[in-house]
C-alpha cells in the first residue's frame, strides 16, 4: 500500500521502468500521457473538468483511461505558452496527482510528482539517472530512433523537464536528497533495477520516520 | 567476489550500515580511519611472489585488527592529511584491497579510485540537511548552531578532499549506482537494498566468468 513516483532524466527508462514495476505489484501505472490528456481536456473547458471531477468521485483512473490521446504539452510548455496557461497547468496537475495519491497503489511517472507529494507519507519518491550516452543508446534501442533524433529529443526534453519542475520552487529536481533512492540505469540493468524498486515498495511498511542511523 | 564503495555526507550517517552490510556479505569492512592508516602503514608493500602475497594478506588483516577506527569528530576537525603522498598511497591501498575483493569501504575517495572497475559497486548516502544538523546535535550533543557550523565545514573539507580524485560535484548522482537518502530510509531497508544490488552483481560477474 503506497504510492511509487518516478522521477527521471529522459532516456533513464523510467516508462519501461514504472509499467515493470505497477505490473510486478499490482499497482496502476499512471505516465505522464495519461496525466496530459486530462489536463487538455482541462484547458478545453474548465467547466468539463469541474464535471469529471465531480462525476468521478473516488475513481478517477476509470475516466483518465476512457480519454482520447493527443499531444499537446508543446502548446503549454513550449515558448509560445503563456505563463498564464503554465500556471494553470501546473494547478491542474497538482489537483490530480493528489487525487491519484489518495486511491493508493500507484507508480506515477514524471509531471513533478515528487515535489506534489513530497511530504506525503504514503509515497515513496524515486530518480532515475543514467549517462547521456546510454540514454540516447536507450531512445535508439526501444524507440526505434535514429540516433541524431533521439540526441534532439533528450536535449529538448530536458530543457523542458527543467523548466517545468522550476514551477514547483523545491530546488534542483537532481538533488537526490528529494528522493528515497536514486538509481543509476547505465549501471544498473533495468531489470535489476525493477527488483530493486519493487523491494522499495514491499520493504515501505518498515519505514520509520527516525533520524538518520550510524 | 565484489567490492563495495560507501560513500556519505558528513552527517548522514552510515558506519552501522557499512557494517551490517559486510555482515550480510560476510565480507571485510573498512572503515574510512582504517583506510587512513593502512595507507600509512601497508601500501605498496604487497609483494609479486605467490607465498609473499599470502603473507602479505596474513599482516593486513593483524593490521586490521588493530586499527580501531579513531574518533569520528576528531577526524573531521583535525587538519587534513591529504598531502599528495598520503593520496599515492590511500589509492594504492585502496586498490590493493579491491583487488582482494569481498571488502566494504567507507569513503577516502574509494568511489574514484575504483570507478572503473566492474565488480565494485559504489553507493552514496545523503539526507536533508535539516535532518543532517538534528544528527549531528543529538550524537554529538551540539548545539544548531555549531552543528550547522560543523557540517558546513565538513562539507567544504569532503569536497576538497575528493576533488584530489575527481574534478567534479561528488554528489552527481550519475557517479553511483544507487543514492540512498537516510533521513527517509530504515537502516534495514537500506541494508537490504544495498546486499541485494551487491549480490546481483557478483551473480553477473560469476555468469560473465563462466563464459
Amino acid at each position: 500500500m503506497a504510492v511509487l513516483t518516478i522521477s527521471r532524466q529522459f532516456g533513464a527508462g523510467g516508462k519501461t521502468l514504472g509499467a515493470r514495476v505497477a505490473q510486478r505489484l499490482g499497482y496502476e501505472f499512471v505516465d505522464e500521457g495519461l496525466m496530459d490528456k486530462v489536463a487538455e481536456k482541462a484547458n478545453v473547458s474548465v467547466k468539463w473538468v469541474e464535471g469529471v471531477e465531480r462525476e468521478a468521485g473516488g475513481h478517477l483512473m476509470r475516466f483518465l483511461s476512457t480519454l482520447v490521446p493527443s499531444s499537446f504539452i508543446d502548446r503549454h510548455l513550449g515558448e509560445s505558452g503563456s505563463d498564464f496557461d503554465e500556471k494553470r497547468y501546473v494547478e491542474f496537475l497538482t489537483r490530480i496527482i493528489k487525487d491519484l495519491a489518495r486511491e493508493d497503489n500507484m507508480v506515477i511517472l514524471g509531471r513533478g510528482s515528487q515535489f506534489i507529494l513530497r511530504r506525503d507519507p504514503n509515497a515513496l519518491h524515486v530518480l532515475l539517472v543514467a549517462e547521456r550516452a546510454d540514454r540516447i543508446k536507450f531512445m535508439v534501442r526501444n524507440y526505434n530512433m535514429e540516433p541524431e533524433k533521439a540526441e534532439a529529443m533528450i536535449n529538448r526534453e530536458s530543457r523542458r523537464r527543467e523548466r517545468y519542475l522550476a514551477n514547483f520552487h523545491q530546488g534542483d529536481p537532481n538533488d537526490p536528497s528529494l528522493y528515497h533512492m536514486v538509481l543509476n540505469t547505465s549501471l544498473v540493468p533495468l531489470e535489476a533495477a525493477g527488483e530493486q524498486l519493487v523491494e522499495l515498495v514491499l520493504g515501505a511498511v518498515d519505514l520509520s520516520a527516525e533520524p538518520i542511523w550510524d | 567476489m565484489a567490492v563495495v564503495s560507501i560513500s556519505r555526507q558528513f552527517g548522514a550517517g552510515g558506519r552501522t550500515l557499512g557494517v551490517l552490510v559486510a555482515a550480510e556479505l560476510g565480507y571485510h569492512f573498512l572503515h574510512e580511519s582504517q583506510l587512513d592508516q593502512l595507507a600509512d602503514k601497508a601500501a605498496g608493500s604487497a609483494p609479486a611472489s605467490e607465498v609473499g602475497q599470502s603473507q602479505y594478506r596474513r599482516q593486513v588483516v593483524e593490521l586490521l585488527t588493530s586499527l580501531a577506527p579513531s574518533n569520528f569528530m576528531d577526524r573531521w576537525t583535525s587538519p587534513e592529511g591529504d598531502d599528495k603522498g598520503h593520496i599515492e598511497r590511500l589509492t594504492q591501498v585502496v586498490q590493493e584491497l579491491a583487488d582482494e575483493g569481498n571488502v566494504v569501504m567507507l569513503g577516502r575517495g574509494s568511489q574514484f579510485t575504483l570507478r572503473y572497475r566492474p565488480d565494485t559497486v559504489r553507493i552514496l548516502l545523503v539526507a536533508e540537511l535539516p535532518q543532517r544538523i538534528g544528527f549531528m546535535m543529538k550524537n554529538y550533543n551540539l548545539d544548531q548552531i555549531s552543528a550547522k557550523r560543523l557540517i558546513s565545514e565538513a562539507d567544504k573539507k569532503r569536497a576538497r578532499f575528493l576533488n584530489n580524485f575527481y574534478p567534479g560535484e561528488p554528489d552527481e548522482a550519475s557517479l553511483y549506482h544507487l543514492v540512498l537518502n537516510t533521513s527517509l530510509l530504515s537502516l534495514e531497508g537500506a541494508t537490504s537494498q544495498v546486499t541485494k544490488l551487491v549480490k546481483r552483481v557478483e551473480a553477473d560477474l560469476k555468469k560473465q566468468a563462466q563464459i
